[in-house]
Order: structure tokens, then sequence, then C-alpha cells
């Protein structure tokens, strides 16, 4: 741009798109302040009072403790299962490794409520529609992507030789592995889980039609009340919250660890 | 025993991919030597240092270290210190840290090991109080570390992949004598992978000159400088290196250029005295500091003067005969004064090189 | 730089086949079942499906005009939103690779944001801001431009505008790759020559981001095709798309073989649309 006002309206495009981008959400933190029983924006006069309610909203409580638990338990085997295959990929070069990826990362380019629709019908006929393996299973899937393909960009990045000069200096390979590969993959390690947490807990396509009566996550029960009941201050109070936690850890991962480059 | 060499390669063998990278090498390096591998890239060398490392298996072939063999052990079991090119340094830990690594390893006491890597970090010229980590140090200052790290843990052989590529010239002119000078301190074998033959002349007990997976010659610098085994060994070596003239006998005292020249040197050079027979194609080696430039006299090469370098101490005189460039380094003080000049060679032995083969006559 | 891998082929195998297995039990072999599901059929009243061979499903979704005009009415809603998506995309991106060195890792995991919040929670904040009484009607309204409220929810418009919100992101990223690869003299260079601006995006810049093009317009165009929470929420049940067809077969009227028919016909069109991405990227590619 060499005009100084053609720069100025690009800037102010930007801006406004990346407004656009963002407004929808902002605009749920804050209208979940509004003390008002409607939903509002702008909030008329402000207060905790529906954050309140929804932490005392029994079966919201316990969708929100549901989405964590299966959060935490498809984070874990799903980076646990990522770091070794992306640790094999990169440090064993096989022929293969390409395909693997793609297999890694089909998830993000196959449309997922079709597949949500196949494997619910499969559940079905294997009798375990609706368990909470079930459901596991199918968000480590849903996040395997995420914290595949941070983890190969991790250890992608570690120098090959630092490995080998443990190695020379009388490292085993375990030793290797615990004093010098893993200390310099966790700025990974915890990029991956974060995100990974965030995928699963913020699920709705998979979740809604997958999960049985039992295993109500939060994002399905909103979906489901929105579509029988339409908003309520309530729901708009948790979803400001969920966003917020989501926005607080990706800060705290672009802080810590520098979320944004593991892409 | 005397007889036995402190590190003995035999017939190693490597190919990857489908290519030979190294054919049946044999080595065999005495205690506390300093040798270099010397060749251009892709000659081997690196796959060489990387198998003696033990981080790639050999195909074929035995390694022994001071009597055990050590072929099939892990790098973690060999006795051996590595330093990398890009000096590999842990950059999550100290650099202290860095240096008690391997001691760690071995299990060492604490107070003895902090001992030892004062003792390390000294010997490489580093204040021991050093306590930063490895991003916050100069290229150089890195390398001393890498080295310190590699011979905290004593090792009885001492492997260095490039160590000066990645320092800036003057750098490396300072370091390579230091590691010459630490090595005759420490006492240590060591076996320096490099492809500046300035590096490896100039702090090497003996060379071994590799091209495509095979070890031309191995000697002391001297040997390699004043008696090349091939042409190439005599085109590399030096700075600058020998001036290769193509030549073919025609007749028992006369040469014949590239360009139709005929030359008729001293009879200590003619094809006669070097068992050369008519129609043979030769390269001669020419040093550029043994060529003496005159204007008259029996037996010079004509040459054409195309330019010349002042090099403070001396002169680099670039002269075009029989179709090649010839270098010839002279005093400062030696004035040229017409572009047509004779080059004369010294009166002795020509080292003669087949032109097809590139081995010696 | 070592070349051969620096551990067992016995052990890299080890280390990926959980992974593999897994993807390839879960992930890849429920889409082989759908094909078989789909010419399946429901047991009338039951959760039970008869398996023989039939074609009823698809004759179904060709001949109901319900199904066609669903089919039809995401094809160019996906398109639509396609087309925004990049118009909107392209400057932002251009913006991040050239002038924001500094906040270049902030405004991208501002775009990631989206992402990784779900369907959900921004639709969520749309229907307030679109809503009659919502902000975007009152604050026109305050600013005399308009009597009464536009009605920008239960229609396209209100679907349109919570697709290209959700899936934007698609498209700047790669955008951003593409365009943070061309040398930036690229643009100096034809300038001297004397092209002028719009010269050099047109012959320069457009076929050199064209990668970046065909990844992000791919990436959306399927995104949209298969999205149906966003649509449900804001089109409130008015709006017809055809992944909201088959979530509503699969999850309520749970005829699962219809469902697949219909999922399968998504994925038909998913295929045409990268077969079409190869196609342009390459010819196009060619040609300049």
């Amino acid at each position: 741009m060499t005009s100084r006002f053609g720069k100025a309206m690009l800037l102010a495009a930007v801006v406004a798109i990346l407004l656009f981008l963002l407004a929808p959400i902002l605009v749920l933190i804050l209208s979940a302040f509004d003390s008002g029983n409607i939903f509002r924006f702008p909030p008329r006069a402000l207060s905790f009072r529906w954050f309140e309610t929804a932490l005392n909203h029994s079966e919201y409580r316990s969708s929100l403790w549901i989405s964590t638990v299966l959060g935490l338990i498809s984070t874990v085997v799903a980076v646990g299962l990522a770091s070794l295959a992306a640790f094999g990929l990169v440090r064993g070069k096989p022929s293969y490794r390409l395909a693997m990826e793609v297999l890694l990362l089909a998830p993000l380019t196959l449309p997922l409520v079709v597949w949500a629709i196949a494997l619910l019908s499969i559940y079905a006929q294997l009798g375990i529609n609706g368990t909470l393996p079930g459901l596991i299973l199918a968000h480590v899937t849903i996040t395997m992507p995420f914290a595949a393909r941070i983890m190969i960009a991790t250890f992608d990045e570690i120098d090959p030789n630092l490995e080998a000069a443990a190695k020379s200096l009388g490292a085993s390979p375990w030793q290797v592995v615990r004093r010098i590969t893993l200390p310099l993959a966790r700025p990974g390690l915890l990029s991956s889980t974060a995100i990974a947490f965030l995928v699963s807990f913020n699920d709705v396509v998979v979740t809604t039609l997958i999960a049985g009566a039992g295993w109500i996550t939060f994002p399905v029960r909103t979906f489901s009340r929105l579509r029988t009941e339409g908003i309520d201050p309530t729901t708009i109070a948790i979803g400001a919250m969920i966003v917020a936690f989501t926005i607080l850890v990706i800060v705290l991962g672009q802080r810590l660890f520098q979320l944004s480059r593991r892409f | 025993m005397t007889g036995s060499p402190y590190l003995r390669i035999r017939t190693v063998q490597k190919s990857y991919k489908g290519s030979v990278a190294l054919h049946d090498i044999d080595l065999d390096v005495e205690q506390g030597a300093f040798v270099s591998l010397l060749g251009p890239s892709g000659c081997g060398k690196s796959t060489l240092l990387q198998i003696l490392a033990g981080l790639m298996e050999p195909d074929r072939g035995q390694i022994q270290l001071d009597g055990a063999d050590i072929t099939n052990l892990p790098p973690w079991r060999r006795n051996i210190g590595l330093v990398f090119q890009n000096y590999a340094l842990f950059p999550h830990l100290s650099i202290r840290q860095n240096v008690r690594f391997g001691l760690d390893m071995l299990g060492m006491g604490r107070v003895e090991a902090e001992k030892r890597v004062d003792e390390s970090l000294e010997m490489v010229g580093l204040d021991p109080s050093l306590s930063r980590r490895p991003s916050e140090l100069s290229g150089g200052q890195q390398q001393r570390v890498a080295i310190a790290r590699a011979i905290a843990i004593r090792p009885g052989l001492l492997l260095m992949d490039e160590p000066l590529s990645n320092l800036d010239a003057v750098l490396r002119h300072k370091v390579r004598l230091e590691l010459r000078e630490l090595h005759d301190r420490t006492g240590i074998t060591t076996i320096m992978v490099t492809h500046d033959q300035a590096e490896a002349l100039a702090t090497s007990d003996r060379i071994a000159v590799m091209q495509s997976g095979r070890i031309l010659q191995y000697e002391a610098p001297e040997t390699l400088y004043s008696a090349p085994a091939t042409a190439f060994i005599a085109g590399f070596v030096g700075s600058p290196p020998a001036n290769l003239l193509p030549l073919t006998a025609s007749g028992p005292d006369n040469w014949t250029l590239a360009d139709g020249q005929v030359w008729q040197p001293a009879a200590v050079l003619a094809p006669k005295a070097n068992g050369a027979q008519s129609g043979r194609a030769c390269l001669i080696a020419l040093r550029p500091e043994n060529l003496t430039i005159g204007t008259t006299g029996d037996g010079g090469l004509p040459a054409r003067v195309a330019a010349v370098e002042f090099n403070g101490g001396d002169r680099l005189v670039h002269a075009e005969t029989g179709g090649t460039r010839i270098t010839v380094r002279i005093a400062a003080s030696q004035a040229i004064t017409s572009p047509d000049i004779l080059l004369f060679p010294p009166q002795q032995a020509p080292v003669l090189f087949d032109a097809a083969t590139g081995t010696r006559l | 730089m070592k070349q051969t891998p620096d551990i067992k082929p016995i052990a890299t195998a080890l280390l990926v086949a959980p992974a593999a297995i897994l993807m390839f039990g879960v992930f890849v072999l429920p889409f082989l079942f759908l094909v078989v599901l789909s010419f399946w059929s429901q047991v009338p009243g039951s959760l039970g499906m008869d398996p023989t061979f039939t074609l009823a499903n698809y004759a179904r979704i060709i001949s109901d005009s319900y199904y066609l005009g669903g089919l039809w009415t995401t094809l160019w809603l996906s398109g639509l939103v396609t087309l925004i998506c990049l118009i909107l995309a392209l400057p932002l991106a251009r913006w991040i690779v050239l002038h924001a060195k500094r906040t270049k890792g902030l405004l991208i995991g501002l775009c990631i944001l989206p992402l990784v919040c779900g369907a959900l929670l921004p639709t969520l904040g749309l229907v307030n801001l679109l809503s009659p009484l919502g902000f975007i009607n009152g604050a026109l309204k305050s600013m005399g431009l308009i009597k009464t409220s536009l009605p920008l929810l239960g229609n396209i418009a209100g679907v349109s505008i919570g697709l290209v919100q959700a899936f934007l992101p698609l498209m700047i990223l790669p955008l951003i790759s593409t365009i943070e690869r061309i040398p930036h003299d690229y643009e100096k260079a034809a300038m001297s020559l004397g092209a002028t601006r719009l010269v050099v995006w047109r012959r320069v810049l457009l076929p050199l981001m064209l990668p970046g093009i065909v990844a992000g317009s791919l990436l959306v165009f399927c995104a949209s095709l298969t999205a149906f929470v966003t649509p449900q929420i804001l089109g409130q049940g008015k709006v017809v798309t055809f992944a909201s067809l088959a979530y509503q077969q699969a999850a309520m009227v749970l005829d699962w073989p219809f469902a697949s028919a219909l999922g399968m016909v998504m994925l038909l069109f998913l295929a045409l649309a990268g077969i079409l991405g190869a196609l342009v990227s390459r010819g196009l590619g060619r040609g300049s």
C-alpha cells in the first residue's frame, strides 16, 4: 500500500472485519451481565444474578461436570496417542508419514455430521449406544487432529542432534526421552492439551447425535433448550462463562507456551 | 602390544537409499592422535563419523576401540565424546548443567561432578561461574561449551563434526589452534570431520582424504602435500592448491599442451624420465610456491599473465598457458614487467598423474 | 543432515499403531459402513434396520422436492458464504502478513478463537445481535436509518451472516500461509515495470495467492455444506439445509438408513467440490 489513504482504508476494513468476527462472542459475554429477565444487549444494568442462577441450576451443573470429565479423559487419551504417533513419524521417518498424517487429520476434512450418523448406527448395532466409552472414543477421534498437528510440529522442531548428543554422553533411550525430549516437548504438550480440551468441551455436532440420555454435555443441553424453550438468561450466563474460559485458555496458552506458533 | 592401534576400523560398508555411502573403509588411529577426515560434501566423512559414534549401523565391518569390539554397542555404551557443527547444546539446561550431563549419566557424585565441570570449562577458556543459558552465548562460546561437555566425561575418543564451520573466518583461525592445544593437553584421541583443507593441514597428525565413500590417502599433512596419491588430492590440498596442467607425451623429450604448444623441459621432467609412453595423457601438479617466473632460459613454459594479486607478503600471479590458468606465488618485491613470461618448474622429479584415472605415475 | 531414521522401523510402527488403529477403526470404517447403510431401510416403528438391498432412500431424495429444495438451498447458500468469506478474508489476511508483525500471534489467536469455541456459543451472541430487539436493529433505528426492524433471523440473511462468521477463520488461515510465501519484492518489481495496482493484483498477486484461495474456499464451502447447528438456531427452523435434514432423520426420526443416504449425497458434493478445486488450481495455475 503506497498511499496513506489506501492504508487507512485497509486498516478500517480490517478492524471492521475483526469486529464482525468477534462481536457475537463479546455480545454474549457482556449481555450475561444484564440484570433484566430478557436477553438484551446493550445491557441496561449490570448484575451477576444470572451467573449465580446458572451455577445453582442442577441440570446445568451436571452437564458442565459431564463436559469436564469427558473433556479431561478424551484429552489425555488423544494427546497421549497423538504424541506417540508424532514421535514415531518424526524420528522414524517412515515412508508412510504423509499418509498417516492425512489419516490423523481426517476429521478436519470430512463432515462430522455425516460421520456421527454412521457412528450412531454402528453403536446401535453393537449395543454400545449412549455409553460413556462410546462417547469418549468419539471425542478422542475429533480432538486427535488438533493434538496430532501440534505434536508433529513440536517434534519436528526439536533438533535431533540434541538427542544424539545426549546418547553420546551416556543417556539410554529412556533417559533421553525423560531428560531431553519431554522437557523440550512440554510447550507442545500443554498447547495440544489445552486445544483438545476446548474442542471436546465445546463440541455440539457429534455429541448431540452420539450422547445418550445419561451423558448430556453442556453444549448439547444448551442446544436442545434453545430449540424447545428459546434463549434464556441462564443459558447466556453459562455460555458467557464458557467463552470466557476458552479465551482465558487461549490467552494463557499464548503467553506461557506460544500457542499460536504450534499451528 | 605396540602393533595394535587404539582405534581400528575394518571393512566398514554402508549404503542407504540404493547408493553406497562407504566402500569397505579401513582405518587405524594411534592413541592420542589427532586425525582429520577431509573431503568435499557427500564423500562419506560424516557417515563414517556417525558410525563411529554408534548413531548409525554399518552394513558390514568391525570397529575396535582400545581392544574392545564396539561395533554393536549403542552410543550410550561407547566411551566417546561428540561435538556437533551446530553445537547441539540443550536449550532448557544451563551451561553448567549441559557440561554436567554426561557426568550425571555416569552417576558421578555431585561434588566431584561440579569440580569436573569447573575443570572442563577452564580448559576451554570459559569462566566456570558462567550460569547462563546457551541461547545467551555467542557462537564461539557455545562451541566451547559443546567441547567442554564432550571432554568432561574423559572419553576414549573425541569425535568432532565440522566444529569450525559455523564460526566466522577470524574466529575459525583462532579456534583451530585452540583445538590443537586442547588436544595436546588432554591427550584424547581425536577425529575431526572437515571440508576445509587448511584446517586439516594445520591441526592434524594424519589426514584421511575421502572421496565418494573411499579413503584416497591417509598420511601426515606434509606427505599429503608433497606426495599426493591422486590428482584430486593435489588439486584439493594447499592454499592455493596445486595447479594441474594437462599435457600429452609426444616423444621421449617433449610434452604437448592442450593448445598444441610443444614444451621441451629439463631432462628430469621429460616423459622419458618419468615412464610416460608417447601419447600418454597426463596431468602435472605444479605447486604455486615452487614455480619461478623468468623471461629467458631453457625449459620454461611460455605463459601470458592474466592477473596479479597482491597479498601483502607475496604476490599471486595468474597466468595462462596450454589452455589452463596457472597460479604462481612470488615474493612481493619481484616485479612483473611484461605480460609474456616463462614459468619454470622445480628441477626435480615431477608429480605426474594419469589424466584418465588421476592416479600417480 | 542425517537422512536415516533415528529409531528402528518396528519401534516406529509400534508408536504409530495405536493412533492409526483408532482413527481407522473409529473414523474411517464408519464411512464405509455408511455406504452400506444407505442401501438398507428402517423397520417401521422400531430402531431395527432391514438389510435387504434397496434404492428407496436415494429414490426418495431425488423425487421429493422437499429434499431437492433443501439441497439446492444448501448449495447456493454455501457458494454465497464462500464468496463473502473470500472478499472479507483477503484484506484481513494481507494486513496480518504485511503490517502486523508484532501482533500477528494475537491476531491469529483471535482468528482461531471462533473455531475452538464450537458452533454454538458465537451463534448465541449472533441471535441477540440480529434479533428484532437486538443491537443491530436498535443501532440502526437510533441512527434513524430504519423505522421498523429488519428481519435478520429466521431467514437466509441471518443464516448467511452466521455461517460467514463461523467459517471466516477457515478462509483466513490458508490465505495467511499462502501470502506469507509470496516474496514482497514481486509487487515492487511489477510496479517498477509500470503495472498499476489493479494489474498487479490481477496478474501477479491473485495467481500467486491461488493455492490459498482454493484451499480456503474449499474448506469454507465444505463446512457450510455440512453445517446444521448454526442454520438451525439462526434459521429458527424456517431455513431448511441439507445437513439439518440429515440431523433430523438421524436424531429425531431415527431413520438411520435414510440419514445415511442423505449423508452420502453430501459426501458426493464434497467430492465434486474437491475435484473442482483441484481442476481450478491446476488449470488457472498453468494459464498464468
